[in-house]
């Protein structure tokens, strides 16, 4: 067996040598710092002693006694469970709404829709509209027309932060998926619509279902992927414009989390701990949503 | 046995004589969390009655105000007689002020309508008629005469009326004036005038002021003001804040409790606003909200408040819990024709009837001491005691859900949380409820941590080989049919196809859909009944299956035919088999999620309740998409017609509950009509 194999890479040698220096940076920069991660969880690490081993004690605190990773994990899936199908579908939908433009037009309306993702901290101007006092956007128009007779403190008040964080995200969302979709819409074969008609295809929505989609699969996987990264990691935009910790924890995350615990209190076994979790719901959802999109247009 | 039998008996007699156990049951209630009046034990009962006969003083004429001094004296203002009378803590006669001098000439009181007494023995008398605040001595003579405010943040037309008067420890003097709806005025301890404090605010809506902003200004001008409600009392607790009382109907917030800088701090954490009495009918003898006019604070930051409409004095804890109800209006000796002013002289409560002209004074029964000893204890961190207290308070009256709630937080205190978890489920109190069940789970998941990850990872590994076979023996075939049976869940799946199979290859069955249709009334009894405590807002003991029936069947029946007769004017192809088919087909995700969701609600808490809303929503929206789809495929419809159909389905049910309604109340004037001509009839004949 182990020979056989042997012989099987002198034999393709050449290939080796070519991925070689590709691979040795993948692994160095990629799959050994995964895997110690993986390992570091299991250990009590604080960057000045060498590790001791823990076991499952992490995994234990995090799932048991650690509330506010519990309340970080629901904020998160909840995040997520909203955030990432309505962002995705809006990708798609933007996409294929500006896909049937004029190319000029096309070209302008997609730089502006994509804007927001690109400038880094745009989402302040948010801060503008929910700020806290009577002068933000929200608040002065809502005192204007009677709604409330005071301010309300949007960016403090643990019953709207979370909403808010989600509103701003789905505003930032139009990013590289959307780009991709574009892209994928544009290399759809024509000729496969017009053998649609043929073939009976009635209207627009069978027409996406049947011939659309499935022809921009790798598209839809790639934006797919892209999508759950973004809405399962997001923490810049959070402590941004609600603080670090937000008050009361609302819009505590579960990489803000991490931050918490692997930057500001080094306790990087534990913060490995949450980074494998992480990693592994990440993967979870991956797995389910390829799945899931093998099934578009059957 | 016989001897402890004895023992225990005269045990009790000497309890029961220790203290007057309740009286005979009067309209005594108290709300529980359903908002049903729970008939409760007697809290107080009248220890004695005063009039102005008794005190040899003549009559009192309409008093308004009666106040209990640091050195427990009762003063009241005799408003009709123009005096203030003074009497000791066992309500005899002490004294009457009816004059005083200033500046050398004798002066008087006209028409006084409060009255305060600071900790010095000083007494503020609000002379309303006189536009003034009078402050005297504690032996009569005059100290300070408070006039008119004189200020530039006067509105013109001001007039200064005071009717109640307090004044803190800082001597600041807080004033109510009739007819000023700027707040309390506050002044200084010389009499210089502040500023107002804790005005109410002005509830207007949107539409209004919309009005406002396109109308000119001489139409402005001709329209109704909105200006803020006048308080009409206060009372001032042992902590310095004050509470006053709003004579607003109908709102939620006729008390307030003001802190210093003027904003209302009241907690309102018990099942109802405190305002009085709840679920009040426009109708009747008595309509409308409770109007409260006076308000006692009380120790443990327990306060009274008195209804002048019923004529009931509402007690509640710092929280906003309603803890007993007593008095009432009426002719009897412990009843009330015009409550007006309401204090505590210790633990008793002494209210003044402007009517009557008397003063009740009530005491507590064993029942109302148990309680304010619990809530007092607790209030003062005792948690033991109050515990103790509430238990035998349950004794005594086992509806009373407050007292649940407090045993619950002391055995919370105490860290034994499932017994916490069942008080507090008795008392309704979903919040302190899911903090015990958080805690509770943390020990049991601590616990048994181990087995809990092996059981989930091995769940896991089954799950992946049973779909690895799964898949295996999938591959050896090249078509599968879907049977009759299997066709709902491959139709939740792939609605498309679902459909057209159902309608033009005769998959649908209406036996099944039927089956779909009783499976999700007995699923959603079972929602309803054996959902966990923190999501389950329903009253379980009133469940009522035929009642469910309706809130299911009705509209399933009313939807297919309304939809059936509106799509037979609309061309669409769908004969009445196929909708109450594609209907109850539709109906299936809300059967297969409500059954995971009662097994999920038992392991959260409210904090983790959004996903079982979130699992709600998801049910829903995907059984309207399946009917959308449904509806489409059966008719032939293109989506836009689909949808148009769908709304129009809506009115059509409408209308046709309309004409139900309609053609059973013509039904109930007929059968009246016939019952009454053939009863005259047979007195006739």
């Amino acid at each position: 067996m182990i020979i056989k194999t042997v012989v099987e890479i002198k034999k393709h040698k050449q290939a080796y040598v070519l991925m070689a220096p590709y691979f040795i940076i993948f692994i160095t920069f990629t799959v050994l710092p995964v895997t110690m991660s993986l390992l570091l969880s299991f250990t009590n690490f604080n960057m000045l002693e060498p590790p001791t081993w823990a076991g499952w004690s992490n995994y234990t605190r995090m799932f048991v006694q650690d509330e506010v990773f519990m309340l970080a994990l629901k904020n998160t899936l909840l995040f997520a469970a909203i955030t990432g199908p309505v962002s995705y579908m809006a990708c798609f939908l933007f996409a294929w709404l500006i896909n049937e433009f004029p190319p000029k037009l096309r070209a302008v309306l997609t730089l502006i829709l994509y804007v927001p993702s690109i400038s880094g901290n745009t989402y302040l101007i948010w801060q503008l509209l929910f700020a806290s006092d009577s002068y933000g956007f929200a608040n002065a128009f809502l005192i204007n027309w009677g709604f409330i007779l005071e301010p309300i403190q949007w960016l403090q008040d643990p019953r709207y932060m979370l909403g808010i964080l989600i509103i701003v995200q789905l505003w930032l969302s139009l990013g590289t998926s959307f780009l991709a979709f574009i892209a994928g819409l544009q290399n759809v074969d024509r000729s496969l619509y017009e053998a649609g008609a043929i073939d009976g295809v009635r209207n627009r929505w069978q027409e996406l279902w049947f011939i659309t989609l499935p022809a921009m699969r790798p598209q839809l996987m790639f934006g797919a992927v892209i999508q759950i990264s973004i809405a399962f990691a997001v923490a810049e935009v959070s402590m941004q414009l609600l603080g670090f910790p937000s008050v009361d924890y609302a819009a505590h995350t579960v990489v803000t989390h991490l931050v918490d615990y692997g930057t500001i209190r080094f306790e990087l076994g534990y913060a490995s701990a949450i980074a494998t979790v992480l990693f592994s719901i990440m993967l979870l959802t991956n797995l389910i949503i390829q799945t899931l999109l093998k099934k578009v247009g059957d | 046995m016989k001897r402890t039998i004895a023992i225990l008996f005269i045990i009790t007699f000497l309890a029961g004589v220790a203290a007057p156990v309740s009286a005979e049951p009067k309209d005594n209630y108290n709300y529980n969390f359903w908002g049903e009046a729970v008939p409760s034990p007697s809290p107080y009962v009248l220890e004695q009655l005063v009039t102005g006969k008794d005190l040899n003083i003549g009559s009192f004429a309409t008093p308004q105000d009666l106040f209990v001094g640091p050195d427990d004296r009762i003063y009241v203002a005799d408003t009709g007689n123009n005096r203030i009378v003074v009497m000791d803590e066992q309500l005899r006669m002490t004294r009457v002020i009816e004059t005083f001098e200033n500046g050398g000439k004798p002066d008087a009181f006209k028409q006084p309508e409060g009255v305060f007494v600071d900790g010095k023995g000083r007494i503020y008398v609000a002379d309303t008629q006189n536009r003034r605040i009078v402050v005297l001595h504690k032996d009569g003579k005059l100290l300070r005469v408070i006039g008119e405010p004189k200020s530039i943040l006067l509105r013109a037309g001001f007039q200064f009326t005071p009717i109640k008067v307090i004044v803190d420890r800082a001597e600041r003097i807080y004033v109510v004036s009739r007819g000023s709806y700027e707040g309390i005025i506050e002044f200084d301890s010389d009499g210089t005038f502040i500023g107002f404090i804790g005005t109410n605010r002005v509830r207007f809506d949107p539409l209004d002021l919309f009005w406002k902003r396109i109308s000119t200004k001489a139409q402005r001008d001709q329209m109704e003001l909105f200006i803020p409600l006048e308080f009409n009392n206060l009372d001032l607790d042992e902590n310095g804040f004050i509470y006053t009382t709003t004579s607003e109907e109908n709102s939620d917030r006729p008390l307030k409790m003001l802190n210093p800088s003027g904003a209302d701090i009241l907690r309102s954490k018990g099942y109802f606003p405190p305002k009085g009495d709840i679920n009040t009918l426009n109708i009747g003898s008595t309509p409308g909200s409770s109007i409260l006019v006076d308000v006692a604070s009380d120790e443990g930051g327990l306060y009274n408040a008195l209804d002048s409409k019923r004529g009931r004095i509402f007690t509640y804890d710092k929280d906003g819990n309603l803890l007993y109800t007593f008095g009432g209006l009426g002719s009897k000796h412990d009843n009330f024709r015009t409550p007006a002013a309401i204090d505590m002289l210790g633990n008793r409560v002494v209210v003044l009837d402007k009517d009557y002209g008397r003063i009740s004074v009530f005491e507590p029964t064993r029942y109302g001491s148990l309680i304010r000893e619990a809530v007092i204890a607790l209030y003062n961190g005792k948690s033991e005691e109050s515990s103790r207290a509430w238990r035998q308070v349950l004794q005594l009256n086992a509806n009373f859900e407050v007292g649940y709630i407090g045993i619950g937080k002391s055995l919370l205190k105490a860290g034994d949380n499932r017994e916490a978890m069942a008080y507090f489920e008795l008392g309704n109190s979903r919040e302190y409820y899911s903090e015990a069940f958080k805690r509770y789970r943390k020990e049991v998941v601590l616990e048994r941590f181990g087995y809990i990850v092996a059981s989930i990872a091995a769940f896991a590994g089954l799950l992946f080989l049973a779909v690895r076979l799964g898949k295996r023996r999938m591959a050896g075939r090249h078509y599968n049919e879907v049977g009759i049976l299997k066709n709902p869940f491959y139709t939740m799946l792939h609605p498309f196809n679902g459909f057209w199979e159902m309608k033009f290859e005769n998959k649908g069955r209406v036996k099944v859909a039927v089956g779909i249709v009783f499976l999700l009334v007995i699923v959603t009894i079972i929602k309803r009944q054996y959902s966990a405590f923190i999501v389950n807002y329903n009253n379980l003991s009133d469940l009522n299956s035929i009642d469910e029936l309706q809130y299911i069947l009705l509209p399933f029946l009313l939807w297919c035919v309304a939809n059936w007769s509106l799509t037979t004017l609309m061309d669409g192809e769908g004969k009445f088999k196929e909708i109450v088919m594609a209907t109850g087909y539709a109906l299936m995700p809300l059967v297969l999620i409500y059954i995971p969701q009662v097994l999920y609600s038992q392991v959260i808490t409210s904090e983790e309740s959004s996903f079982y809303y979130l699992l709600d929503a998801i049910a829903f929206i995907w059984f309207i998409g399946l009917l959308f789809v449904g509806t489409m495929t059966v008719h032939q419809y293109s989506a836009g017609k689909t949808i148009v159909t769908m709304i129009l389905t809506l009115v059509v049910i409408g209308i046709l509950i309309f004409l139900g309604v309609l053609f059973f109340s013509m039904m109930q004037q007929m059968v009246n009509f016939v019952t009454s001509i053939y009863n005259e009839l047979a007195f006739r004949v």
